[in-house]
Order: C-alpha cells, then structure tokens, then sequence
C-alpha cells in the first residue's frame, strides 16, 4: 500500500517537473541560454490566477485563461524588450543569463511586495481539493489532473513541433539561427511566439503548484534548479531530453527521502548534476 | 559654496545631537518586512504603548524614552548590521529585540561585544542561553516547550510518536530537545525526519509516518509548511493527532485549513495579559491581531526602563547588573519575571491549544 502511495506521488511529481523542463527547453534549444526567468512566468502565471479566481472571485476557466496568457506575455516581452536588444548588440549567453537572473529578482521582489511573502494559496478552501482513492492510495483532485493533462499538453507540443509550418520554423531556428534567418524564417515573430508559449507552459505548472501546496515569491529560484538539471541530465539538444530528465530526477527524489531522509532530497539535484558532467555533459539523448 | 555648506551641516549635527541627549534612547530590533512582519509591527506596536505610558508619566531619571526601531529581515545578517547601526550610529543605551531565534543569535555577539544589554521577548532556540553575559530574554527555551509537549503527550497516553520537523536553527533546537525528553521519560520515538526549509512536499514522509501509525506526530513546522503538510496527511487519511509549536498560533493557518485542521493541538507560551492591554493593542494597531510575543515585548520595556531607574543610570554595565536583580510582577506576559544565570527567565508559562471548528481553544487542565 504505501508503494503504490509512493508510486502514485512520484507519477504526479513527474509530470510537473516535466511539463516545467519542456518549457525550459523550449527557450534554451532556441536561443541557447538558461533563461532563467522561465520560473518568472511561473509565479506570475499562479498569483495571477490567484487574484482573478480568489481575490477578485472570478470562475475558474476564465481565470485559468486569462493568467495563462498573461504569463505567456510576460515572458514574450521579455524576449521583446530585454533579450532580443541584448542579442542585437551581439550579447552572449552570459549576459542574457544575468539579465534573465535580474528579471527573475525584479519579479520576485515585486511578487513580494504585493502579495507578501507567506504561502499564497489559490484554492478558495483547502477543503475544495478533495482526494480520490485509487485501489487504497490516494491522490487529490490537482495530482489527477496534472496526471491526466501533462501527458496531452506535452503530445500536443510534441506535434505542433513535429507536423507544423511553425514546428518546422521552430526546429530550424533550432538548428542555426542565422541560416534560417537567411532562408525566410521570419525569426523574431517564431521567437517571440516560442517565449510566449514558454510562459505559457511555466504558467500552468505554476498554478497547479498554488492549488496544490501554495506559492512564494521564493518559489522562483526554488524549481528552477531542477528544471537546469533536468534539462542537461536529459539531454539539451532534445525536445524529449527534458522530459526524461524530469523522471530520472523526480523518481530519484522521491526514492532519496523513502530510503535515506527527507533532509537529503534538496542535494539530489545536484548530485546528479555532478554525476552527468563528469560521465556524459551533453545529455543522455542526442536528438 | 561647498565649504559653507559643509559647515552649515555640521553645526545643524551637532545642534540635533545636542537635542537629542535630552531622551533616553532604547533601540528595537525585529523583522519589519518578510514573512515575519505581522510578528514585528505588533510587537512594535506593544513597546510603544509601554513608552508613551512611561512618558506620560515622567520618564525615567527626568527625560523621556525614545525607541529607534530597525528591520532585522528575520535573518542573523540583517539583524548584525541592525543592531551595529543601533549602538555605533544611534547610541543606544539599550536594546529591546529580535524577535527570531536566528536573528537574535546573529545581533547577541554585537551587543555583547560593545557590552549594551539586549533583552528579547520572542526567540526561543536554547543557545541564546549561552549567547552572553548582557543578553537576556523573558520567554522561555525551546527546551522547556518540548520538555512540556513531551510530558503533556505522555498524559494523554501517547506512546509512539513520530517527529517530522523543519530543518533550520529553530526545529533543529525543538527536535532535539523533544526526542531527548520523550525518549529518557515517556515512550518511543518510531519515526524522525526532517524537510527542507524552502519545500511544501511532505508527501513521501507522510506516507512513511502512515505505514508506521503512531499515536502522534510532533510537527514542528511554521505556517506555510504547516498548511501543506497538515492538508497532505489529511488527503492520505493519516486520522493521528498532530502537535505543533507555537508557530502555529498563527490565526491564518486554521483559517486555510478550515475544518480539517480540526483536532490539532499545539504548545504556545501563555500570557497573563488584561482586557486594558488587549484594547490599546487594538487601538494601536487598528486591528485585533493577538500574538503572546507583544505582551512579552510590552513587559520587555518596563523591565529595561525600571532597570536604569534601578543603577540610576544609563550606562551598559551599569543597566546588566540592575536586570539582573529584577523582580518584575504583575505584566501582561507572566505574574513575575526574574533572570537565572543566563539571562533566561527562571518560570515559565506554557499552555496548550487546541484547534476546533477551524478556531483555537485553549485546552483546560
């Protein structure tokens, strides 16, 4: 009983963590830097939502809409007027990254000052997250639909990237910038749609979060680290490279605190890490 | 042009300084921004009211007391840099403060270094015991909450208990202090674990804490971690009772939970506070926001200012020896206060709540 109760936890952590590395990826296969303030859109995308359905009581999809796309804003500005001048000005990836890292800041610092820095919760009562039991396991109504949704949204992603016009634009930027510049990609537009929908996936997994467990402004830095380890344990170049790094680093988590302790479950990450760099630093999948 | 004006500003200085040697100055030192701030603005709130009922009625040696506040960010760090900026900058003959464990062990080593007594009103972690000769405090150390959690469990005939606590300075202190009592006493601790100070996902520990059914958990955890972890064990249908510090008299955590942190109890440091205090504290604050540490703080002041009216001075040393023999009775914290050895109060008053229908009530013996 309590290994599947684990089983089932370690399934719903997954699929978080892989819908956050997904849309790391998408930003760092493109423009190749760590976009940091990926968690950025996080947090905006979930104290969004928890203004809108919360403080402001407005229904649930429309909210969820609404801070989705606001998240996705955020970080499509962000391309817009912090990224793209920089790498204009032929800015490499390090000063992208602390200008990400200064946007990441900035936000939290805000997020703090309006809404404090206490645990926000989204959910009107705690009580409205009821539980389902799954043959004596249980797991709550947000777990479920993390479960059930990820895998689509993922697919989703998956065939826009594959059978599209824009999936084709996107895996060419990939592959060289500046060549698919030459051929007619219009290359600002498909960035700034590629950080738009970043955010947007940032977003979700962000909201769900605030259901869950609730959020902080300190959030930010917090599940940033893993969705850095999970993309470079998983492989960089991959699209499906962040998403096995997010199993291997979830499902290693969850087995540190049962067999060893929850006080070791933060060094995980980084364990890994090191363990990847030293045997295999570009990822496990290559393309 | 410069040179005058430069002139101008030191004689302006040395004008207010010469001012300001007509007040007596007590610096504060506690998280005014963070996730601490309601536990600094109301305990601000408490020494001013002490001070303007000390001013009304005269003062202390003919001059008025003055309160210089400053933010400590609920960190060791900021805390330093506070109380530096206290003694140096302001001249403070004394400090009232922090309220954090942590931060008040970063402020102690300063304070005990330029030998101005500090005496704080909220910090429970026991190595403040040994933090220095002019630092004293009024509340009780964690040792004596766990001492008491430990005994009041064993009363109500919990044997087994497993322990989840927070990983910093504080749940280190509590959890120590908890399985060493319970352990040498009362019954068995099955089950220790901790979790990251930053992480709201306690689910792999709770669902090792269901597989082992104690008769309680000891959760020593502050109000975010609390409010996940309570709703977590509540979704995995761990039906044991939960018991907590006293960070949980934080009203906004049975107010999340609603009804299914009913049952919980926890340990808080009990006041003997009066209906006149309890008004001015909502008149200050325009709300009615109850946290014990206020009456401690409220105590706090007097205590200090009949101290430098007892050595009829200001002077550090001076100020340590006269808190040293205080006797203070009759405050809105306890009915007396004196200080052991250490610094430490030599009673305690401890009681214990219990959460129904989403509100706490305190347990009667």
């Amino acid at each position: 009983m309590e290994l599947l109760q684990l089983i089932l936890y370690t399934v719903a952590i997954t699929m978080l963590l892989s819908l956050l590395s997904m849309g790391f990826g998408f930003t760092l296969r493109s423009v190749k830097f760590f976009n940091v303030s990926f968690t950025g859109s996080f947090l905006v995308g979930g104290y969004i939502m928890f203004l809108l359905y919360r403080i402001f009581l407005f229904p649930l999809i429309p909210s969820l809409v609404c801070s989705l796309i606001i998240a996705g804003l955020y970080l499509a500005f962000a391309y817009i007027f912090i990224f793209s001048p920089l790498i204009r000005r032929k800015g490499n990836n390090l000063i992208l990254v602390i200008a990400s890292f200064g946007l990441l800041i900035a936000t939290m610092a805000t997020i703090g000052m309006l809404f404090g820095n206490q645990a926000t919760m989204i959910a009107r009562h705690l009580s409205d997250i009821s539980t389902i039991n799954i043959f004596g396991a249980t797991l709550n109504i947000v777990q479920i639909l993390a479960i059930i949704f990820v895998p689509i949204i993922v697919c989703i992603f998956a065939l826009i990237r594959a059978k599209t016009r824009f999936g084709r634009a996107v895996r060419a930027i990939e592959d060289d910038r500046e060549v698919a510049e030459l051929i007619g990609i219009p290359k600002e537009k498909i960035l700034t749609i590629i950080f738009f929908l970043s955010g947007i996936v940032a977003g979700i997994v962000g909201i769900i979060e605030g259901f869950d467990v609730g959020l902080n402004p300190s959030g930010g830095l917090v599940y940033i680290l893993p969705a850095i380890v999970a993309s470079v344990v998983g492989g960089m170049k991959s699209f499906w490279g962040g998403i096995l790094g997010a199993f291997i680093l979830a499902i290693a988590q969850k087995l540190t605190v049962v067999y060893i302790g929850g006080t070791w479950e933060q060094a995980v990450p980084f364990v890994i890490l090191i363990i990847i760099l030293l045997v295999r630093p570009e990822g496990i999948l290559k393309k | 042009m410069l040179f005058f004006t430069i002139i101008l500003v030191v004689c302006f200085v040395s004008v207010s300084n010469k001012k300001n040697n007509d007040t007596i100055k007590i610096g504060f030192v506690g998280p005014l921004t963070g996730d601490m701030a309601n536990w600094g603005e109301n305990t601000l709130a408490a020494v001013l009211i002490a001070v303007d009922e000390i001013n009304q009625a005269g003062g202390i040696l003919g001059k008025k007391i003055e309160i210089i506040p400053e933010d400590d960010i609920c960190t060791g760090r900021n805390g330093a840099d506070a109380v530096s900026k206290l003694i140096n900058i302001d001249k403070v003959v004394a400090i009232a403060g922090g309220v954090c464990s942590g931060a008040t062990l970063g402020e102690a080593p300063i304070s005990e270094a330029a030998k101005i007594p500090q005496v704080s009103f909220c910090p429970t972690n026991p190595t403040i015991s040994q933090a220095g000769d002019y630092i004293f405090r009024v509340v009780p150390s964690d040792i004596f909450q766990s001492r008491y959690a430990a005994k009041y469990l064993s009363e109500i005939g919990k044997k087994n208990i497993a322990v989840l606590s927070i990983k910093n300075d504080w749940g280190n202190g509590l959890n120590k202090a908890f399985i060493s009592a319970f352990t040498k006493n009362y019954g068995s601790v099955i089950f220790n674990d901790s979790f990251d100070q930053d992480t709201k996902d306690m689910r792999a520990q709770l669902s090792k804490i269901k597989a082992k059914n104690p008769d309680a958990v000891y959760f020593i955890g502050y109000t975010d971690q609390t409010i996940a972890g309570l709703k977590q064990a509540h979704d995995l249908g761990i039906k044991t009772t939960f018991f907590g510090a006293d960070p949980w008299d934080d009203a906004k955590i049975w107010n999340e939970l609603g009804s299914l942190g009913d049952g919980a109890m926890y340990t808080v440091i009990g006041t003997n506070s009066s209906d006149a205090f309890k008004a001015k504290m909502k008149a200050k604050l325009g709300k009615n926001d109850f946290i014990y540490c206020s009456n401690y703080a409220y105590d706090t002041l007097k205590i200090l200012t009949s101290a430098i009216n007892m050595a009829n001075s200001t002077e550090g040393t001076a100020i340590k020896k006269a808190l040293y023999e205080t006797n203070y009775t009759n405050g809105v914290s306890m009915k007396e206060i004196k200080f052991d050895a250490n610094g430490d109060p030599t009673s305690a008053l401890f009681t214990v709540k219990i959460i129904k229908d989403g509100k706490a009530k305190e347990v009667t013996k």
